[in-house]
């Protein structure tokens, strides 16, 4: 790719991207005229009756912005956490819970459920039980061939039907009335419950998270070429692997303790930027996060506005991604770079 | 000036012995040619020498250092390894797979290929000719093609000693003989050559030394032209030759 046609696929991919947040403010239940959200997004809104102008802020600044840029971080972070998981196994039919994050993190959301936790308990329960669930599937794979890939995929499997087990079990004893109906729509994915400070926290953990796997880059392609290459190319593999692992784990963690479970847009959306920007990390980790964002948010937007009753994101990602992916297959058929 | 010693070296896996007890040094600008049967440890040798596998006992030296204690990093300055053309998942491009030989010599960290590193790449394919494939995509060349990509990218790593894992497999004729005279351009400007091969003929006539190995141990070394006599060969492979050589 030369240096232009770069620079005009990041505009373009960064100016759609922004255009649909804007988009996204004006769209919704409460018409809002598109000159005084302009004000309002630009503080020139002094013009405007005092009462109007409090549930403007209240409705775009309040509600609106949060749920937003939630859905642009949520799917931000889980395109490069999937993106991150292909590169590291060499395989892209490889999806962000392959080691059982996702799993975990469901169970360790419905353990706060049950347990009657705040909101900011469940964040972290969700948080550490996905970790703890990725730490289980690395740990079994050690114990029998640390060197092993494969093996790491058959622990991942391992620690997926260990947590999704016991996640039966939580809903099992969960109480029908008030408890298991939260779980299984927190299941459903949903960007709902957003708030300002969920964005807080999980800004720093997803930046960084996408900074480490994008400095990666040259080093995971490098490892497409298989470990001992990669070690004879002077990448330090098994530092490389577990520290992808790693990060590519929080960013996963975090969004299933924030949105719940919205798990396949990170298998997805790694393989439009590859066809769009050829398979180079340093550009498919960056790029995967500005379409995760957007793609995410275009659901969410279907998920407020095409009924009366709000239907759970998750759902609204899992149908058009299937979509999208069908599109990417039949793309990628014809040839991926050439 | 680099030099490789192999400082008796054994290997073995699940109680069985697979290497035992090797030896031998070369200097920049030999070529060196590792002949044997399946199961001579030929393979195993590169692989320790390139610190993919850990010796059960011995060391191996680069200009006096054992590897043992490089970072793969520096090791990767020293000696480039290029193993047989394969596969790769990602369609890279042929521009992409090269200026990885730089990532040892560069910034590991850096999001985009440096352009240095580029204009390294873009020499190192025009020296093996192979200037017009920089951007057809690696997955899609042919076994000749991607060979000459990977030694592409061992030249940009920089390192002077090259371990090539037997290169000329699944060459046609003409590709052989192109790749021979290349290694032989590169041993007389200084790189150090080690190859395995299963080609005897071959490595007599390109080959400045040949080194035989059968059951894990080195059985001869020298010369390659001497040491490939139709008897030494047949001796070597186990098979009893059809007519006595010339005397």
């Amino acid at each position: 790719m030369t240096a232009w046609r770069e620079r005009a696929l990041w505009a373009v991919a960064l100016g759609s991207l922004l255009l649909l947040m804007v988009v996204s403010l004006w769209l919704g239940r409460y018409q809002v005229p598109l000159g005084d959200l302009v004000g309002v997004l630009v503080g020139r809104d002094g013009g405007m009756p005092e009462e109007r102008r409090a549930l403007l802020h209240s409705i775009v600044l309040g509600t609106r912005l949060p749920r937003i840029a939630g859905a642009v971080v949520v799917g931000g972070a889980l395109s490069v956490s999937g993106a991150g998981f292909q590169a590291v196994f060499r395989n892209p039919l490889v999806s962000p819970g392959l080691l059982g994050v996702l799993a975990g993190a469901g169970f360790g959301a419905a353990l706060g459920i049950v347990a009657g936790a705040s909101p900011m308990g469940m964040h972290l329960l969700s948080f550490a039980g996905g970790a703890v669930a990725v730490a289980v599937a690395v740990g079994v794979a050690r114990l029998f061939d640390a060197a092993s890939m494969l093996m790491l995929v058959f622990s991942g499997l391992v620690s997926t039907a260990l947590f999704t087990a016991l996640l039966s079990l939580l809903k099992y004893v969960a109480d029908p009335d008030r408890q298991l109906p939260d779980i299984v729509f927190w299941l459903l994915g949903s960007l709902t419950q957003v708030t300002g400070a969920d964005l807080g926290m999980m800004a720093v953990p997803v930046a960084i998270g996408i900074g480490v796997l994008t400095l990666c880059g040259r080093m995971l392609d490098a490892l497409a070429m298989g470990d001992d290459e990669a070690r004879t190319l002077g990448v330090p593999v098994g530092v490389l692997r577990y520290g992808v692992i790693a990060a590519a784990t929080v960013l996963s963690a975090v969004t299933v303790s924030v949105a719940g479970m919205i798990g396949w847009i990170g298998l997805i959306v790694p393989h439009v930027a590859r066809l769009l920007a050829g398979p180079c990390n340093a550009r498919v980790l960056p790029l995967s996060a500005c379409l995760g964002g957007a793609f995410l948010l275009v659901c969410d937007d279907l998920a407020r506005c095409v009924s009366v009753e709000e239907i759970p994101v998750g759902l609204i990602a899992d149908l058009l991604g299937v979509v999208v992916f069908l599109g990417v297959l039949r793309l990628i058929r014809r040839g991926w770079v050439e | 000036m680099t030099g490789l010693v192999v400082d008796s070296l054994s290997f073995a896996r699940g109680g069985r012995t697979i290497l035992d007890g090797v030896s031998f040094a070369m200097q920049a600008g030999e070529m060196v040619a590792l002949l044997g049967p399946n199961g001579a440890g030929k393979t195993t040798l590169l692989r320790l020498v390139l610190r993919l596998l850990r010796p059960r006992s011995g060391r191996v030296l680069l200009d006096g250092r054992a590897i043992a204690g490089m970072t793969r990093r520096v090791l990767a300055t020293h000696l480039a390894y290029v193993p047989q053309g394969h596969g790769v998942v990602f369609p890279y491009r042929v521009r992409d797979v090269v200026a990885l030989g730089r990532l040892a010599g560069g910034a590991m960290l850096a999001p985009v290929v440096p352009a240095a590193d580029r204009e390294a790449a873009a020499e190192a394919m025009a020296r093996l000719a192979i200037g017009h494939l920089a951007d057809r995509s690696y997955a899609a060349l042919s076994g000749g093609e991607r060979q000459a990509v990977l030694i592409a990218r061992a030249l940009a790593q920089g390192a002077r000693l090259l371990v090539l894992d037997e290169p000329e497999t699944g060459l046609d004729y003409g590709q052989q003989q192109r790749l021979s005279g290349l290694l032989r351009g590169l041993a007389g400007e200084g790189y150090g050559i080690l190859a395995t091969t299963h080609d005897p003929l071959r490595a007599a006539r390109n080959f400045s030394r040949a080194i035989l190995m059968r059951e894990g141990r080195l059985v001869a070394d020298g010369p390659a032209a001497e040491m490939l006599s139709a008897q030494a060969i047949a001796g070597l492979y186990g098979f009893t030759a059809v007519s006595a050589p010339p005397a």
